[in-house]
């Protein structure tokens, strides 16, 4: 889906079902006072058939936050606080992941959501064949019938077919395959049992962008034909403002803004994802000026207080280093009932004045290219 | 192939490669058909070699950057490898200066390492953790300088955290790799090899591994050293987006030979062989989603162990013809310094160009001159 498709699905806001509703999800890693925060009060909502993109810097907590919705998070990784509440779009199943017991989390893993790894692709074992994988993969989750193995391998063949692998790879092994296959792989493997949700962790971050392209390309007309949900996690967010509905954007375990990417774009309402957007060289168009962001990503052992993000703000206030803004409406309120962003600058009892320009593109009217 | 002193990459004047100042200027490291073939171990094997470089020319010149950007396994680090003499060239040759390039020990190759100094990736690898950045940039400065003065050095060191904007200086000199930022670890780094006051930095994806945020300064940092010290500066990347806005010229590389180059603005705005443009079609741009050509991309890498006949990318392209399994073509000059090995630039195929990009694009772009 492109962002003009986005716009037009986004205008009259049609029917949204919710599939994944992390609300106020907390993660520490540790305990005592040494405990790194990696997750603070996490909202985020994840709709049937949308590509949800998840983006920030490195060590903000993105794969935190896709380990703990899964409930995969490995020691010393404890989520503190918080539900995380699958519906099924299909039957309206479900139940809150973090109150299942380990049977049925175990019957929910893979069937409703499934996860692609952040560097799955160099996780295959490389002395079993590919299809060996999958197939072994397939049976952990199947009855043991007689003929369950013959079905699984048929299951194999279908699976590497759909993505684009030519069948007769399924006795190849991982080191005879190049990157993007073992990526493809790994995407297999994913929609073994046709989950509702995909949650995929930097699938392309190691590949060029050739490989890349094909590999995002072949994600979304799978997503077309097969109707799952996707969480796309990565730190490229010129790749998300391509391929996703909504982007959110992570600073320091925080969601500090959340729009469709089309807002992102054309209208940042947060100053990181400003800056985030300033960071990227433009490869087409006029040449414009580059500024990143200054300083570097905070320590999440020692974070500064107030607003996370006050030390390399360009717009801090005062009032930036006392409260640490929850995320909410913006300035513009109703008018765009459907973002949210963590900033003073949206709220008008402390902001000192108007909302600077870059930040203040308004709503309606501004939509020019 | 640049304006040698000219900071504004845009100014790039592709003719000045003609002109009888550029001529004369002698470039700082110039490559000159260098080839690299790395033997293959294990069984049934024998004889065999990986095609990893072969015939690359480069020319880095005093106060300018050239960006080296190809796909994974391209060959890009395997040449900054070669003029590093980190690794033994198979033939082809290697100029410093003008002069040929043979040492790989003693007191010549010492000299050499001063000129050339190598930035790398991973600024967590490249840095002993156990050594402060004082003590980093303390040995480099008197490796490279014997005969300072305590003085002398302790300043020159300051005067390298400045220059790499560290500052203020006393602050950082204590400081422990693992007491740093990726960006800032990559900046010592970059201190280290200005320690030898050398004329050529080769920087291998200097920013990959650095947050999307800091990136920028960090190139821009580049950027200004190579005005400042007029120092040659070869930038590898897999971001050609990155190569339009930090170098002058870009040379594209395919399967280990360059396959097009010219002005960074040219290539990137016009590339001419069919795989640059899959290149820059693939790149993620949230400003082209409505004008993305369909042109589907498929095919893997090829092998290096036996790369095609003819052009290396012609099982991928869709403008393949009989000539292209055939023949390797030769480098086409086009117009405004940019050049392309493609056979659809040769003299007599403009019906085949037409062909391929389209009656209307194809009318604006001359036939090739072959040149190499
Ligand atoms: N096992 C662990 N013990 C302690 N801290 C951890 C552990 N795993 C992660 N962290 C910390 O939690 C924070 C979030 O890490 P996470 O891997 O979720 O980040 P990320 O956004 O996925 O980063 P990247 O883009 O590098 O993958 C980081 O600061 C990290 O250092
Ligand atoms: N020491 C070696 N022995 C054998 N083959 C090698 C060696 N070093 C590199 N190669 C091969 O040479 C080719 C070029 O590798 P090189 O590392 O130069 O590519 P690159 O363009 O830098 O790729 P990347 O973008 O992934 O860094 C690859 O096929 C690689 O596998
Ligand atoms: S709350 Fe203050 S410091 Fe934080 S992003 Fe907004 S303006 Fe900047
Ligand atoms: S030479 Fe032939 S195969 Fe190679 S890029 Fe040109 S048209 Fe394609
Ligand atoms: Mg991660
Ligand atoms: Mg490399």
């Amino acid at each position: 889906m492109t962002l003009l498709d986005a716009a037009a699905a986004a205008t009259p806001p049609r029917e949204r079902k919710p599939v994944l509703e992390i609300r106020d999800l907390s993660v520490d890693y540790g305990y005592d006072q040494n405990a790194v925060h990696a997750l603070q009060g996490v909202d985020l909502t994840l709709h049937a058939g949308e590509v949800l993109g998840l983006a920030g810097e490195s060590g903000c907590g993105k794969s935190t936050l896709a380990y703990a919705a899964t409930r995969l998070l490995p020691p010393p990784g404890v989520i503190t606080g918080g539900s995380v509440t699958f519906t099924s779009a299909r039957d309206g199943h479900g139940g809150d992941l973090l109150r299942m017991n380990d049977a049925e989390l175990r019957a929910q893993r893979w069937r409703d959501t499934a996860i692609v790894f952040q560097g799955a692709m160099n996780s295959l074992n490389p002395v079993y064949t590919v299809g060996r994988q999958l197939v072994d993969g397939i049976l952990a989750h199947k009855p043991r019938t007689r003929d369950a193995r013959e079905q699984a391998r048929a299951r194999a063949l279908e699976l590497l077919e759909m993505v684009g692998i030519p069948k007769d790879r399924l006795g190849s092994y991982p080191h005879q395959l190049s990157g993007g296959m073992r990526q493809r792989v790994m995407i297999a493997m994913a929609l073994a049992l046709e989950p509702e949700i995909v949650i995929m962790d930097e699938p392309t971050t190691a590949l060029d962008v050739v490989m890349q392209r094909q590999i995002v390309e072949q994600i979304m007309q799978l997503k077309d034909e097969l109707g799952f949900s996707v969480i796309f996690i990565t730190h490229d967010v010129s790749l998300l403002l391509e391929l996703a509905d909504r982007i959110a954007i992570m600073y320091a375990g925080r969601i500090v803004e959340d729009a469709s990417s089309e807002e992102v774009y054309k209208m940042p309402r947060h100053p990181y994802t400003a800056g985030l957007l300033h960071s990227f060289p433009p490869l087409r168009g006029p040449k414009r000026d580059l500024a990143g962001i200054p300083g570097s990503p905070p320590d999440l052992v020692n974070l500064p207080t107030g607003c996370k993000f006050h030390p390399r703000c360009p717009y801090a206030f005062d009032e930036c280093k006392l409260t640490d803004p929850a995320l909410g409406p913006t300035r513009f309120g109703a008018a765009e009932p459907e973002r949210q962003v963590a900033c003073l600058l949206n709220d008008e009892r402390v902001a000192p004045g108007p909302i600077p320009l870059e930040l203040g593109v308004r709503p309606e009217g501004d939509r020019i290219a | 192939m640049t304006t040698p002193t000219s900071g504004d990459p845009s100014s790039a004047a592709p003719a000045a490669a003609d002109s009888p100042s550029a001529a004369a200027r002698v470039p700082v490291i110039e490559t000159v058909a260098l080839t690299k073939h790395f033997p293959v171990r294990g069984r049934g094997s024998r004889g065999k070699v990986v095609h990893a470089v072969e015939g690359v020319d480069l020319r880095l010149d005093a106060g300018s950057v050239v960006a080296l950007v190809g796909e994974s396994g391209s060959g890009k680090s395997t040449v900054a490898r070669l003029i590093a003499q980190l690794l033994p060239r198979t033939s082809g040759d290697v100029l410093l200066q003008g002069s040929s390039v043979r040492v790989r020990l003693g007191r010549s190759f010492r000299r050499y390492v001063r000129n050339v100094q190598m930035i790398l990736q991973d600024p967590f690898a490249s840095l002993n953790p156990v050594h402060t950045v004082g003590y980093v940039l303390t040995r480099s400065v008197s490796i490279h300088n014997p005969g300072l003065s305590r003085a002398e050095r302790d300043q020159k060191v300051r005067g390298l955290l400045e220059q790499v904007e560290l500052r203020p200086a006393e602050r950082y000199l204590a400081k422990f790799p693992h007491e740093l930022s990726g960006g800032q670890r990559q900046r010592v780094a970059i201190a280290r090899a200005l320690g030898a006051t050398p004329k050529a930095l080769l920087a291998d994806e200097p920013v990959s591994m650095l947050d999307v945020s800091i990136r920028i300064g960090v190139l821009n940092l580049l950027q200004r050293l190579k005005s400042d010290l007029d120092l040659a500066i070869l930038y590898i990347t897999h971001d050609i987006a990155s190569a339009r806005y930090f170098a002058d010229e870009t040379v594209v590389m395919y399967a280990g030979q360059v396959i097009e180059r010219g002005p960074s603005e040219e290539v990137t705005q016009r590339p001419r062989h069919p795989y640059t443009q899959l290149l820059i079609a693939s790149a993620p741009d949230a400003d082209q989603l409505a004008g993305r050509e369909e042109r589907p991309a498929k095919g893997e890498p090829p092998s290096l162990i036996d790369p095609p006949t003819g052009c290396r990318f012609n099982p991928r392209c869709p403008f393949a013809m009989d000539v292209c399994r055939q023949e390797r073509p030769p480098m086409f000059e086009l117009e405004d310094g940019q050049k392309a090995a493609c056979w659809l630039y040769d003299e007599g195929r403009a019906e085949e160009r037409a062909a391929a990009f389209g009656a209307g694009v194809a009318a604006g772009i001359t036939n090739g001159v072959a040149v190499a």
